[in-house]
């Protein structure tokens, strides 16, 4: 919490809140909420890139991946690339979130 | 200049790549090298080049000569020269207006100084190399391939903090020059799937959070649901965010036959705390390993100093990532949370959850 909110007073403000003793205007979002959902299905359900590429758990060090292309990774990507390029096409680029530190 | 955006995925990507490989094709590897220095540049330089490449070609500078003097004369009062030389670019750039704001009481003027992209990543790979210097662990000095290990596109933003010893090599091989497929295709995918990670997941949950967190910046109060929705809404903004930045900085860096060490593992499948920040930012984490908690003394003076040295070490790494008391909030209680996760990680009987231990 206090990693994005822009002053101690709105972090206290929203950890109040998640601990219940402190009521609001309701109106939480639906669509925010399948969102979560989702995004914790992949993150915590689905192998990451570096396992999908390299067939590795671990690459702590700089090793090349051994794994060649295959085509199921051409379909994906490419679906992935589209799907990408019609985000950036359709509103502004938003800066990465590491580029403030 | 933004990997997402279109200047760079239709203008610059492509005919960095395309010309770098020609020139080898045509038998001049050493422009090759040249032109993606210059390359780099142009990718660091681009909102405001007055500004931002003297400072990052003044840096690398610095610090070559330094390392060169190092390795020449092994005197430390020059590894102190050079770490402080970093340390006080990095303070004034990045911490200067905190602590203008919080001496503002004694009569300081407050200061609005620009943050320089970057330079959190760059200033700690330039230590490494320093410090390696002097302990006689760094064994090429082509100042070409350090320019090049300091400001290569993929990594200078945003990371992976690279180790010269893993990044120098990889430079002078000759089959870096030499296009290979395999690689191509591997790192095009490996950035596709980065991509898609910032731009549709991390980019696509962003305004839910944004919303809840300016509505309360505005005065407003959120209820039990909207704030649990704001702070898990951020922490996979955030996740997506980085791990896409990462895979994107892979894939690009494999695209030019060069292997970046994985810096992102998926974190929230951590066991532990121990265990979370091995796999978040693994890069940052190893630095910080290598060149502060183990110097330090790391566990090896008794366990009050191990403790001493864990919270150093995590403090400098709270206050890497930014100047603001908000950060010193979220930082403290993990140092806590460490240190009693490993006072009491595997021991039978411990009275501390599980989900906490070592």
């Amino acid at each position: 919490m206090p990693f994005r909110a822009s002053s101690l007073a709105s972090a206290v403000t929203l950890w109040k809140a998640m601990l219940g003793f402190q009521t609001g205007d309701p109106g939480t979002s639906t669509v925010g909420w399948a969102w979560v959902v989702v995004l914790c299905a992949i993150a915590l359900a689905l192998p990451n890139t570096v396992e999908i590429f390299t067939g590795r758990a671990d690459m702590t060090y700089a090793t090349p991946p051994e794994r060649k292309p295959t085509v199921r990774w051409a379909v994906f990507s490419g679906l992935a690339f589209g799907m990408s390029l019609a985000a950036i096409l359709g509103g502004q680029p938003i800066a990465f979130l590491y580029f403030r530190f | 200049m933004l990997f997402n955006s279109g200047i760079f995925l239709f203008a610059f990507f492509p005919i960095v790549f395309l010309v770098f490989f020609s020139l080898d094709g045509l038998g001049w590897r050493g422009l090759a090298s040249v032109w993606l220095l210059l390359a780099s540049l142009v990718f660091y330089g681009w909102d405001d080049p007055a500004f931002l490449v003297p400072l990052i070609l003044g840096s690398i500078t610095f610090n070559f000569l330094c390392g060169r003097a190092i390795s020449a004369t092994h005197r430390p009062a020059i590894l102190a020269l050079g770490i402080i030389g970093d340390l006080g670019l990095l303070i004034y750039f990045k911490y200067a207006n905190f602590l203008a704001e919080n001496l503002a009481f004694l009569g300081a003027p407050p200061l609005h100084i620009a943050l320089p992209i970057g330079i959190s990543f760059f200033t700690f790979t330039q230590i490494a190399f320093l410090v390696d210097c002097y302990r006689d662990r760094a064994n090429e000095y082509n100042p070409l391939h350090y320019g090049l290990f300091v400001s290569f596109f993929p990594h200078l933003v945003a990371g992976p903090i690279l180790h010269h010893k893993e990044m120098m090599p990889q430079f002078a091989w000759a089959a870096t020059y030499r296009i290979n497929m395999g690689c191509v295709v591997t790192g095009l995918c490996w950035f596709a799937a980065g991509l898609f990670k910032k731009v549709v997941l991390a980019d696509g949950v962003e305004s839910y959070a944004s919303a809840i967190f300016s509505a309360v910046d505005k005065g407003q109060m959120p209820d039990f649901g909207q704030a649990w929705l704001a702070a898990l809404a951020y922490s996979l903004q955030l996740y997506f965010d980085f791990s896409g930045y990462s895979d994107m900085a892979i894939g690009l860096a494999l695209m030019f036959g060069i292997v970046f060490p994985v810096n992102f593992n998926s974190p929230y499948k951590a066991a532990s705390l121990i265990d979370f920040w091995r796999r978040w930012h693994m890069t940052l984490s190893r630095f910080l390993r290598d060149y502060l908690y183990i110097p330090l003394g790391g566990n090896r003076s008794g366990e009050r100093r191990r403790y001493l040295n864990l919270f150093l070490t995590m403090l400098i790494g709270g206050l890497w990532h930014g100047a603001a008391w908000t950060f010193v909030a979220w930082g403290a209680p993990f140092t806590v949370l460490d240190c009693w996760s490993i006072m009491h990680g595997g021991r039978p009987g411990s009275r501390f959850p599980r989900f906490l231990d070592g």
